[in-house]
């Protein structure tokens, strides 16, 4: 927020809003209004001082503007903004970044913006220059934000949605001060033609504005859901809690536009002596206050464009409970949550269509009002308890060193109460008041990452302690790591040599290929992975597996145990010590020699397979084949704590 | 304003598929974060959420004694970053760098690897 490039945003907001809502006011509500009236707008005072206005605008543009773009140079080398400018920094941001090329672009605009501007008067080509050249302007602002950065076709979406969210609000914000100067000059004058200007410009404007605010909404929502996205970043970020400002803010303009629409426009019309008068008086007062709000919302603009959106910051949950997903997929609560939801909307619309219908209007707010309170008591089953940190994310893209970490630090710090495979059977278990909790029965689905965040580093009542001082923020997200890997071994141990249908995230780990090419894991998605630990009868599996892999079109990656060189030139090496442990996890044992994994197009882990398992041998190509078919044909689930039996 | 409204709904539509980002995000990184690798690699190569300045982002590996042992010149090729390595031993290597995102924003961040044949 002490960043001076949040200021000078604002300005350079407000003053191209200004420019282009003016612009805008003369060619689509002024001009008009003046035909109507038999006036003639380009010999008009008015004119010379809205076009001056304008001027004003651009010049405070092309300064705020100039100052953004050396403290933008300044900040985006980390460099001191003397040495920025002096040291050819300024030349590259203006040459080579996105944000420098559409700085340059602007520039031109406003050059050729301000020579229109001096020709508007007495040119017809400049009247219709002048408000493309700054509409422009202010829409190309898109391309230096947030929105340039968004990818592929949700990039093109958000530029798009952010340009014309630009174009609307200036648009809308602008032409109030053009309105306010109109509807002041109309007092001033007080003679039937302005009068009639006056009438004709509010009329025109208020149609205006109403497709101003729908683009803002429309727009609006758009640009929420690319940068905020969902409601903890909403309500936890500072990055959200800005945009709500900003968007109550719009609220109460709106409302403001609403009476200007509503009550105060129509008595513009009234014959009746005083009345336009009042209302006119009233309309440019609403007005100021339209553009005073306008100015905090440009403000909050400013500071948001220097904040990193809510999506990229963990948020900090406020509320002590949240909606529970996993609730729908419960056999019995699940049903009675969707009743409670289902009568409570019937009820509450019941009540409502009650005040509409005079005659039976109490009979259907009380049945509707008892209906809510019957149904509304079963949507608290739809609550479930919450904490600052439920809606956090993990860091470590769940990577082998990660899990093989965590795996490290729960054997130092969790196993001897939670035991040593997490079954909550450690020595310290059998003294303990509270019995510690089963970390593989499956109840760990139904938390979020970002609860068991909370847990581990606050303590549970007086059940478990906090290890916030203990270990670090990153021990903590290894630690959770390990949980989950620990459990989904559980999950596909039991059910080894069969391809699941519940998706288990595969960790991610480095590989070289036979083209020396390193690469993540990650990077082989839309192919199936089979991941072979080569065993004590090895040359037997080896040697079948260019056979296997041919037969169900699979990717081999080779698990290296030892120094060897790999046995076969032909196969990617998972050249990853930490692999080696993570197949350790999942196992339960050290001895992994033989062990193979089946990763499916979408990365995630569908099977293990271990020379133990006697049916179905995937040693065979053949029921490796039939195997790999299944799991290509049958879809994964996410894995939650009420669909465990699958 | 119905195909307006119809824009809007298909976007939402899509962007909520698609999961939409605007920062540039530190994804992974070969070798991985924190990892141990057997073979000494021969370079570095960073993953972002989207797309970088060339200009304004760099990697620096350096080794335990802190010298520096990427031969320099990061290459940028839209959202991936990669440096080159001059032959390095077994150790622990520490990776520091910078990405400028082309919203503007920096991001950096520093992690370590280890090479143990």
């Amino acid at each position: 927020m002490n960043d001076p490039i949040f200021a000078v945003r604002a300005v350079h907001f407000a003053a191209t809003a200004m420019t282009v809502g003016v612009m805008a006011f003369l060619v689509l509500v002024a001009g008009p209004a003046f035909r109507a009236a038999g006036a003639d707008l380009a010999a008009s005072e008015y004119r010379r001082r809205a076009v001056r206005i304008a001027a004003i605008g651009l010049a405070a543009a092309v300064v705020s503007g100039a100052a953004w773009v050396m403290l933008e140079a300044a900040k985006m080398s980390g460099r001191p903004l003397r040495d920025a400018i002096a040291e050819g920094v300024l030349r590259t941001v203006l040459t080579r970044t996105t944000f420098g090329l559409a700085s340059d672009i602007r520039l031109v605009l406003a050059v050729l913006l301000g020579v229109s501007l001096s020709y508007f008067g007495s040119r017809l080509w400049a009247r219709w220059a002048a408000p493309l050249l700054a509409a422009g302007l202010l829409g190309a602002l898109a391309w230096t934000g947030h929105a340039a950065a968004t990818e592929r076709l949700a990039g093109h979406l958000h530029v798009v949605a952010d340009a014309l969210h630009l174009l609307a609000a200036g648009t809308w914000l602008g032409s109030l001060v053009a309105l306010a100067m109109l509807l002041a000059t109309a007092r001033r004058r007080a003679d039937r033609t302005w009068d009639h200007i006056a009438r004709i410009a509010t009329l025109r404007f208020s149609t205006l504005g109403i497709v101003g605010v729908l683009i803002l909404l429309g727009t609006g929502t758009v640009n929420t859901w690319m940068l905020a996205g969902s409601l903890p970043a909403l309500l936890g970020t500072d990055y959200g809690r800005l945009l709500l400002i900003k968007i109550a803010l719009f609220g109460a303009m709106l409302s403001v536009a609403a009476v200007n629409r509503l009550r105060l426009t129509p008595r513009l019309s009234q014959p009746l002596s005083g009345a336009p008068g009042n209302a006119r008086r009233q309309l440019i007062r609403n007005s100021a206050l339209e553009i005073g709000l306008g100015l905090i919302i440009f403000v909050i603009v400013g500071a948001l464009g220097t904040l990193p959106p809510a999506l990229h910051t963990q948020p900090n949950w406020p509320l002590p409970f949240r909606v529970s997903a996993e609730i729908f997929d419960h056999p019995e609560l699940g049903p009675r949550v969707l009743t409670a939801i289902g009568m409570t909307a019937l009820g509450m619309a019941l009540a409502v269509s009650g005040l509409f219908w005079r005659k039976l209007r109490w009979v259907m707010i009380l049945g509707g009002a008892a209906v809510v309170a019957y149904f509304g008591r079963g949507l608290g089953d739809m609550l479930t308890e919450a904490y600052p940190t439920s809606f956090y994310a993990s860091p470590t893209g769940y990577t082998t060193a990660s899990i093989a970490r965590g795996r490290h630090l729960f054997a130092q710090h969790c196993s001897s109460c939670h035991g040593p495979t997490g079954r909550g059977d450690g020595p310290a278990a059998v003294p303990a008041r509270v019995k510690p909790s089963d970390l593989v029965s499956g109840h760990i689905y139904a938390h979020t990452v970002g609860d068991l965040y909370w847990w581990i580093t606050q303590g549970i009542g007086g059940a478990m302690p906090g290890f916030a001082r203990v270990i670090d923020e990153d021990s903590v997200w290894n630690l959770i790591d390990f949980l989950y890997a620990n459990i989904d071994g559980t999950r596909l141990g039991a059910f080894a040599g069969t391809a699941r249908r519940i998706a288990y995230p595969a960790p991610s780990f480095s590989l070289r290929c036979p083209d020396g090419a390193a690469l993540a894991s990650d990077a082989l998605r839309g192919r199936v992975i089979h991941v072979v630990v080569s065993g004590a009868n090895g040359t037997e599996q080896i040697a079948r597996l260019s056979e296997r892999a041919r037969a169900a079109d699979v990717v081999t990656i080779l698990v290296a145990q030892d120094a060897a060189p790999p046995p076969d030139p032909a196969f990617c090496v998972a050249d990853d010590a930490n692999l080696a442990q993570v197949l350790a996890i999942y196992r339960g044992r050290d001895q992994i020699e033989g062990t193979e994994l089946l990763i499916d197009q979408a990365g995630a882990l569908r099977a293990l397979w271990h020379p133990g398992v006697r049916s179905p041998r995937w040693t065979d190509p053949e029921s490796f084949r039939r195997e790999v078919e299944t799991m290509r044909r049958t879809p994964a689930v996410q894995r939650s704590a009420t669909h465990l039996h699958r | 304003m119905r195909s307006l409204g119809a824009v809007a709904l298909l976007a939402m539509l899509v962007l909520g598929s698609i999961g939409a980002h605007a920062h540039s995000v530190f994804l992974r990184a070969s070798p991985g974060v924190g990892s141990t690798v057997r073979t000494p690699p021969r370079e570095v190569v960073l993953w972002f959420n989207q797309k970088l300045e060339p200009s304004f982002s760099t990697v620096a590996v350096t080794d335990a004694g802190g010298g520096r042992v990427d031969a320099g010149g990061v290459r940028v090729d839209g959202n991936v970053m990669r440096v080159s390595l001059r032959p390095i031993g077994a150790g622990t290597y520490g990776v520091t760098w910078r990405a400028l995102s082309v919203d503007t924003h920096t991001t950096q961040g520093a992690f370590h690897f280890h090479v143990r044949p």
